[in-house]
């Protein structure tokens, strides 16, 4: 005996300094992850475009953009101008990048100025390159001579042929249908003004308490504004909007899940068992087993994403399963005492356990990170409450003795009995055609769908509030774009220069209605290099003494005459410019730039173009996530069938090859038929649901095992524990059926059926053990 | 650049004021012209500027068309055409575009194309925002001068006079920089609204 309270001791120990552990953590403050696409696969064949996907999605989740509208255009500037400045203010907005001031223009100016020999439009660049330069200089001459005087006589001094500013008036502008008036972006529509500010958040988007800081400041802000004008009204759009909304849906959901299911099972302990120990046991079990869990995935991963979280909860109904076995044993007449009742119960559990950690272990090897983390969570938070149970209820439990057979216990009999009893053969005849019935007819609706917009959770309001500005603005939700790879920052911009007569065909063709490349901001050096000479040999040689003479001036000309060859990180970090720089994603030695497309109308055409051309690669982030999600719910599948491989030897060693199989035909049962089923009730089947029948059979196959274990007068007490069990599970993972997240909605129905069916069937399994008696 | 941004608003008041009827400030009748007529005349335009050994000097016609635009037609001493309307200002040498400035792009400018159409209509109301208005009144006619109130645009332009009796006949623009733009106007006519072939097909190059 002693040594059983040495082990006791020394678990007890070791679950109090998880906690301090978990205490510290939490002090320290918790990042929850509730970015979806985290969860989605890393791209180990091509890690390139994983990482320019990664760095694009992490500049851009920091951009965000409010439109004002109010019925004036005189409000909606006052209105824009104080909403910016009040976002700076409250220190949750780096820089507004909408803002068109003087400064920013001046800032633009100057940066580009030093470099300006190397700078020409592609208009006028085309025009020297045909040899007609004095086009360019009849330009000039008419900006000197023109109505008011364009041409500006301290510019002339610099920049005789004013090539500058027309080479910034040629850049490619942000927004199609706006203007500017005041220094901020207005457009109108149906009689009302609207104002588009945007800029570049001063924290990470995913982090909840820069999200809760910057959610407060905002809801004041408008407040505000929206006193002042009645008629205000707000579009968002940004990922800290969406990670708001995500974050407080999957904690709210969390919680409920939570609370109901530690309720429902606590209520079912005490109706059936009564008495407060149980309940305290339980609890217990169950709150080391979540409690490890949690720490455990935050020490591995370094943060816990809310799904994780959300499955983890839902733990609590199947962790219960295995105090539940052991609670059962007050109604074994042959269990005098705790432990005698823990022998008994034993070889169920740990067989139990060990299928059920298969099950988690295969969601192991699936390449998403989200899954990972559930299955970490699932298999510490389960390991954890079995060992307690195990380990520390044979010591607390001091309830004595057999109880009379309760009620409850007659209950689960009838369940029993359903599947022994002769009489009721065609009773069990009718289940099973039924159940077979609705298959097939369900079979006919199976339905697949990957659509990865399915799994980001933006509520519908966001959703329209964004598309109503994109539509107003006449941007697009840049997802699509050509990656460009090249070993140097220089060779890449020439490839995209490269690139740009076929771009302009597709452009032509309506293929795609315009794309923005950083070698439109920055020629390459060699380009640079080339313009220089064009300017000089077609340009100023042939022209600049007659244009002088002819407008009669008579100073000095000061044109750079070294070779200042401009770089990108030369452009300006704020400003309306800003966001160009995020076309360049750092890539260690190598140079990667993305050339954003706009309305891509024909995916086919511009794949197409690029296809030849090495370095070059079309990425259309949609489409290629829904893709993978196919080829992963295929992949799930293969999963399923691993887990079934890898739990036979196990029950094969125990029960025999033969009735080995008769324990997993319940689950198997339930894999098989549930896919339909719940497509007869109108649930795509998605990877989700995939992987909602590995756990299924785990699951299940715990049922069945506890079944075959029983024999005699144990088989109502152990009837009553595997429905408990199915009860706690049912509530748990029922509720996520209820989620709004697309996702776990999915994996909540699929358990929802699975399990129903794999309770329902685990008496067959009964027969098994029948002759393979325990020693 | 900047410099550019404000000589284009500049040539906006100009333009504004040239053509504004300014019934309001007048004790003479001065002529203000309606929608379904247009304005054509001669402009002779000299740019003082430092640096230069003589003043620019620029000559030919314009017409004006409220509501679509107006087009200045320089003759000396050599041709090209520039088109301002509400989608900005564009310069033509024949019907081949030399250079396009969209109203979208360039802060002010679809703003103070509609300080020109409130001119027309006579109200002063829109100029008083943007400046600070002081006239002078004489049998020969009137003098008003106009200091601009917006920093950036007092950063480039001191002010602006305009002088006139039926219509305005010369305007003066001294900058802050010292040096000064003098345009006259000549040989006003009100007609229906006829353009020549290169008019229209100027006006329709613009558009686009």
């Amino acid at each position: 005996m002693r040594w059983r309270h040495f082990a006791a001791v020394l678990w007890i120990g070791a679950l109090l300094s998880a906690l301090a552990l978990l205490g510290l953590r939490l002090a320290s403050g918790v990042t929850l992850e509730s970015n979806i696409l985290a969860l989605l696969p890393r791209q180990e064949r091509d890690p390139t475009v994983q990482h320019a996907s990664d760095q694009l999605a992490a500049g851009m989740s920091r951009q965000f953009a409010i439109l004002v509208q109010t019925g004036s255009q005189e409000r909606t500037i006052t209105i824009a101008k104080q909403l910016s400045a009040a976002l700076l203010r409250a220190g949750v907005v780096a820089h507004i990048d909408s803002s068109v001031d003087p400064d920013a223009q001046r800032r633009i100016g100057a940066a580009l100025f030093p470099h300006r020999a190397g700078l020409l439009s592609e208009a006028d660049r085309n025009a020297l390159l045909s040899g007609d330069g004095e086009s360019l200089k009849s330009r000039a001459l008419g900006m000197m001579f023109g109505l008011g005087g364009f041409g500006d006589p301290k510019l002339l001094a610099r920049d005789p042929f004013f090539l500058l500013p027309n080479y910034l008036l040629a850049l490619p502008s942000g927004q199609s249908r706006l203007s500017v008036e005041d220094g901020v972006l207005i457009g109108h529509n149906a009689g009302k003004t609207f104002s588009l500010i945007s800029g570049t958040l001063n924290g990470p988007p995913y982090a909840l308490d820069f999200q809760k800081r910057f959610n407060q400041s905002y809801g004041v802000i408008v407040a505000q504004l929206k006193q002042q004008v009645p008629d205000l009204t707000l579009l968002r759009s940004g990922a800290i909007f969406y990670a708001h909304d995500a974050a407080q849906e999957a904690l709210n959901e969390t919680s409920i899940i939570g609370a109901v299911s530690l309720l429902g099972t606590l209520a079912l302990i005490f109706t059936v068992f009564g008495g407060l120990r149980p309940i305290i046991l339980d609890s217990f079990a169950v709150g080391a087993g979540i409690g490890c869990a949690f720490l455990g995935t935050l020490l591995i991963f370094g943060q816990v994403h809310v799904l994780a979280l959300l499955f983890g909860v839902s733990l609590i109904g199947i962790s219960v399963d295995y105090s539940l076995q052991y609670f059962c044993e007050y109604f074994d007449s042959e269990a005098p005492d705790s432990v005698a009742r823990l022998r008994r119960v034993l070889p169920g559990l740990a067989i139990g356990l060990t299928t059920t950690l298969i099950g988690y272990c295969t969601l192991l090897l699936a390449p998403f990170p989200g899954l990972r983390q559930v299955a970490t969570f699932s298999l510490i938070g389960l390991t954890v409450s079995c060992l307690t149970v195990i380990i520390c209820y044979p010591l607390f439990d001091r309830n004595v003795g057999p109880r009379s057979r309760s009620f409850f216990v007659r209950l689960a009999d009838v369940h029993w009995r359903f599947w022994e009893s002769k009489v009721l053969l065609p009773l069990r005849v009718l289940l099973i055609v039924s159940l077979c019935g609705v298959a097939l007819w369900g079979s006919t609706k199976l339905t697949t769908d990957d659509d990865v917009h399915h799994f980001q959770t933006m509520s519908a309001e966001l959703r329209n509030e964004e598309a109503a500005l994109l539509r107003l603005t006449g941007s697009s939700a840049a997802m699509q774009f050509v990656l460009v790879h090249a070993p140097s920052e220089n060779l890449v911009l020439e490839a995209e220069e490269h690139l740009s007569s076929p771009l302009a065909a597709l452009k032509k063709s309506g293929a795609i209605d315009d794309y923005v490349a950083l070698s439109q901001f920055v020629p390459s050096p060699a380009r640079q290099k080339q313009n220089r000479a064009l300017n000089e040999e077609r340009l100023v040689k042939p022209y600049l003494a007659g244009y002088l003479e002819e407008i009669g001036y008579t100073g000095a000309i000061e044109y750079p005459q070294n070779d200042n060859i401009m770089h990108v990180s030369d452009l300006p970090k704020t400003g309306p410019y800003a966001l160009v720089r995020l076309l360049n994603i750092p890539a260690g030695l190598e140079a990667m730039n993305i050339i954003q497309l706009r309305g891509v109308n024909d995916a086919g055409a511009v794949r197409a173009a690029v296809a030849d051309v090495p370095g070059l690669r079309f990425i259309s982030l949609a489409d290629d996530w829904t893709a993978l999600f196919a080829k992963y719910r295929i992949y799930a599948l293969s999963l399923l069938a691993l887990s079934v491989a890898l739990m036979y030897p196990l029950l094969a060693w125990r029960y025999g090859f033969v009735r080995a199989l008769r324990v997993l035909a319940p689950s198997l049962l339930a894999v098989l038929l549930t896919p339909m089923i719940t497509a007869a009730l109108a649930v795509p089947f998605t990877f989700f649901n995939a992987m909602a029948l590995v756990l299924v059979l785990s699951v299940g196959v715990d049922y069945s095992v506890f079944c075959a274990e029983t024999i005699g007068n144990r088989k109502p007490v152990t009837a009553l524990g595997i429905m408990l069990a199915a009860a706690g599970t049912l509530m748990a993972f029922g509720m996520l059926a209820l989620s709004q997240v697309f996702a776990v909605h999915a994996f909540g129905m699929t358990m929802l059926v699975g399990i129903l069916i794999a309770y329902l069937f685990a008496p067959l399994a009964g027969h098994a053990a029948a002759r393979k008696v325990m020693s | 650049m900047r410099s550019c941004v404000a000589s284009f608003r500049l040539a906006w008041v100009i333009s504004c004021f040239a053509f504004a009827g300014l019934p309001a400030l007048a004790a003479s009748a001065p002529q203000s012209v309606t929608s379904n007529q247009m304005l054509r005349g001669h402009f002779s335009q000299e740019r003082q500027m430092t640096g230069f050994a003589k003043p620019l000097k620029s000559e030919g016609s314009f017409a004006l068309l409220p509501g679509r635009g107006l087009i200045w037609r320089n003759e000396k001493p050599f041709v090209n055409t520039t088109v301002i309307s509400s989608g900005g200002i564009v310069q033509l040498a024949g019907t081949q575009e030399t250079m396009r400035l969209n109203a979208t792009r360039v802060p002010g400018l679809a703003q103070l194309y509609l300080v020109l159409s409130a001119a027309l209509s006579g109200e002063t109301a829109p100029l008083k925002k943007s400046f600070a208005v002081e006239r002078n009144e004489s049998p020969s006619g009137w003098e008003v001068s106009l200091k601009p109130l917006n920093p950036a645009l007092q950063a480039q332009i001191k002010m602006l006079v305009l002088k006139g009796d039926r219509y305005v006949e010369s305007v003066e623009i001294d900058r802050a920089s010292g040096d000064s733009d003098h345009i006259t106007f000549s040989a006003h006519s009100v007609t229906k609204p006829e353009l020549t072939a290169e008019e229209s097909a100027v006006l329709a190059a613009a558009a686009k």
